[in-house]
């Protein structure tokens, strides 16, 4: 990891509008649905690699930016994508003691609504367990199943079924 | 004097306004042939009573007989028929005729009488005949209802769930927000009040054995909770909180117990609430996902999904020694299991060899399992409190609608709710009167 590539990284994080530290100021809201993730520190920071390869500044933001990662049918092992992804979130949750993250574990809508929210909990769970071996302690995070209540696609097929197999973040304050 | 005759007016016309869309998706040829004539009327002089519009009580009984799958309505169109002629009923095709009155007392209220005739007995002796007295118009449909129980059990000697009620959840966006709420309804579809609307999902209704309550599952604050409300006053109990899965709550028959699910120590397991004393006793144990308890109505075994054996499968825990064995082969995804009334049939969702998933009907005494519907996606079987028929939910293209079937397959309808989507049917016991 060259200077040059933190710098970078810290330049992005400082010229975006904090999000994260407006958020909290907003009443009664603790969930932040916006698809963006920046920082209004300015401080230097530092990237860590993941799996051998280095990440870039802007990877690393577009990564921080994805909030779901999918699953195959009857399934909760995660891609090495998806690990991709959570690491960044890892690292994010590591720099900001302040947050906690919600885990929510989907389904499509194929059989058993109870069953479905036990399915959904093994992929919250998965996420949740390489969350911890990154570092982040359980207690900073929250799990919730919604089974298949809460589809993303209405749609029958496949293409929907396979969106909707997910688990999702959502980053709250501590209180 | 006026004032009252309107409201009666204006209270009967919006109940009558409301359309009801059941249709016979299947077997409209099975069941016993009925005729049904409608009701002579006599009216009094009194033009306030002459103003009252009331609810059809005839067709009341005849949709119930007819949506029971049990009896085949034949439509009569004329009223002129004597229905002392049974002759001419036995050419009609029908077995058995029904007929009545309402008889205007005069102060808004109605006699109302009822008679059966079995076409095939010869004599004219009728086989039912009731006279309810000083009913109001409000009371028709309900009273058309508790007929309807009278003549089904007298005719098959099985009683009747039409005063009984159903619940049920229903999804509509409503200004950008996705609204849950959990209706109860009477079993025909009207009379839906909602009991609990909520900004997020609402799952799993079950009504306690004395139809006083329902259980069940909300997400309140982004977490699973197992809950109880009552149905007269909407008050809510928090049941379980804990951390991770709190779902699928079942009532033991005696009404004192809770079955339901948790993950606070790992997998999803089954767990008995004791709701008197709050004790807390777990059934199962492993790192299976065990779920979806439902009591024999013995309560003395409780069945639940696992996918202990690697895929989905119904197993029974013998609450009297402990053993837990597993009931259904057939397939690779059996799942929400629930045993009828009478103890010889467990109803579930079976995964058929076409892929769809389907209500299927396994003899408790054998293996076979026999598929009683046939769309793709169905799901969330309740059984009714006589065991003749099941409701379920089914996905359609555009929106969810709950189905209803007989046990044995032959007769099915679908019952659409006029907004949004509809699922999780849950049948009510047989309620006091």
């Amino acid at each position: 990891m060259s200077i040059k590539k933190i710098l970078l990284l810290s330049a992005v994080f400082a010229t975006a509008a904090g999000m994260i530290g407006c958020g909290g100021s907003s009443a009664g809201s603790q969930r932040y649905s916006e698809n963006t993730y920046t920082d209004t520190s300015d401080g230097i920071r530092t990237v860590n690699s993941f799996y051998g390869e280095d990440i870039s500044p802007e990877e690393e933001l577009a990564l921080l930016n994805q909030r779901i990662v999918h699953f195959a049918y009857d399934d909760s092992e995660l891609t090495s994508e998806d690990k991709r992804v959570l690491g960044v979130h890892a690292k994010y949750m590591q720099d900001h003691p302040d947050l906690l993250l919600r885990i929510s574990g989907h389904t499509d809508e194929r059989g058993s609504r109870e069953y479905n929210i036990a399915l959904g909990e093994r992929r919250a769970k998965s996420v949740e367990r390489f969350m911890q071996v990154k570092g982040v302690p359980g207690q900073r995070m929250a799990l919730v199943s919604y089974g298949k209540e809460q589809p993303l696609e209405l749609g029958h097929s496949e293409t929907s079924w396979a969106e909707n197999r997910r688990a999702e973040l959502d980053y709250e304050e501590r209180y | 004097m006026l004032l009252r005759g309107l409201i009666i007016l204006l209270l009967s016309s919006t109940v009558l306004a409301k359309p009801l869309y059941i249709e016979i998706t299947g077997g409209q040829d099975t069941g016993i042939p009925i005729a049904i004539l409608p009701f002579n009327t006599k009216q009094a002089s009194d033009p306030i009573d002459r103003a009252v519009e009331f609810e059809d009580i005839a067709e009341i009984i005849g949709n119930d007989l007819h949506n029971s799958g049990h009896f085949r309505n034949l439509s009569v169109d004329d009223a002129d028929h004597d229905e002392q002629d049974l002759g001419y009923w036995k050419n009609f095709g029908a077995a058995n005729l029904i007929s009545g009155e309402v008889i205007s007392r005069g102060r808004g209220m109605y006699d109302v009488t009822i008679q059966v005739m079995d076409v095939y007995k010869g004599n004219h002796k009728p086989i039912l005949h009731k006279r309810f007295t000083e009913k109001y118009p409000g009371q028709f449909r309900a009273l058309a209802h508790h007929i309807s129980d009278l003549v089904f059990e007298k005719i098959t000697g099985i009683r009747g769930f039409f005063s009984t009620r159903i619940a049920y959840i229903t999804v509509e966006r409503v200004k950008g927000e996705t609204v849950h709420t959990l209706t109860v309804a009477d079993a025909d579809g009207y009379n839906d009040q909602p009991l609990l609307a909520a900004n997020y999902p609402l799952m799993s209704p079950k009504w306690s054995p004395d139809g006083k309550k329902i259980a069940f599952v909300s997400f309140r604050d982004n977490r699973a909770s197992t809950n109880i409300v009552e149905v007269a006053t909407g008050n809510i109990e928090v049941v379980t909180k804990f951390p991770g899965i709190n779902g699928a709550p079942a009532w033991s028959p005696d009404g004192t117990k809770l079955a339901l699910v948790l993950s606070k120590d790992g997998s999803p397991k089954i767990y008995v609430l004791n709701l008197l004393n709050k004790e807390l006793v777990q059934l199962t144990t492993g790192g299976s996902i065990d779920t979806e308890p439902n009591w024999h109505p013995s309560g003395t075994a409780i069945f639940f999904t696992s996918n202990r054996g690697g895929k989905p499968q119904i197993y029974r825990a013998n609450l009297l020694s402990g053993e837990v064995a597993r009931v259904t082969f057939q397939g690779d995804y059996n799942a929400t299991p629930s045993i009828t009334p009478d103890g010889r049939h467990l109803v579930m969702l079976h995964q058929s060899s076409k892929g769809n998933y389907n209500i299927a009907v396994q003899d408790m005494d054998g293996s076979r399992v026999k598929l009683i519907t046939r769309s793709k996606l169905d799901e969330s079987p309740s059984v009714a409190p006589n065991g003749i028929m099941v409701l379920y939910g089914m996905s359609e293209a555009s929106q969810n609608v709950l189905g209803a079937v007989t046990l044995d397959g032959k007769f099915r309808m679908r019952i659409p709710v006029q907004d949004g989507n509809v699922k999780e049917p849950a049948w009510s016991p047989f309620l006091a009167e």
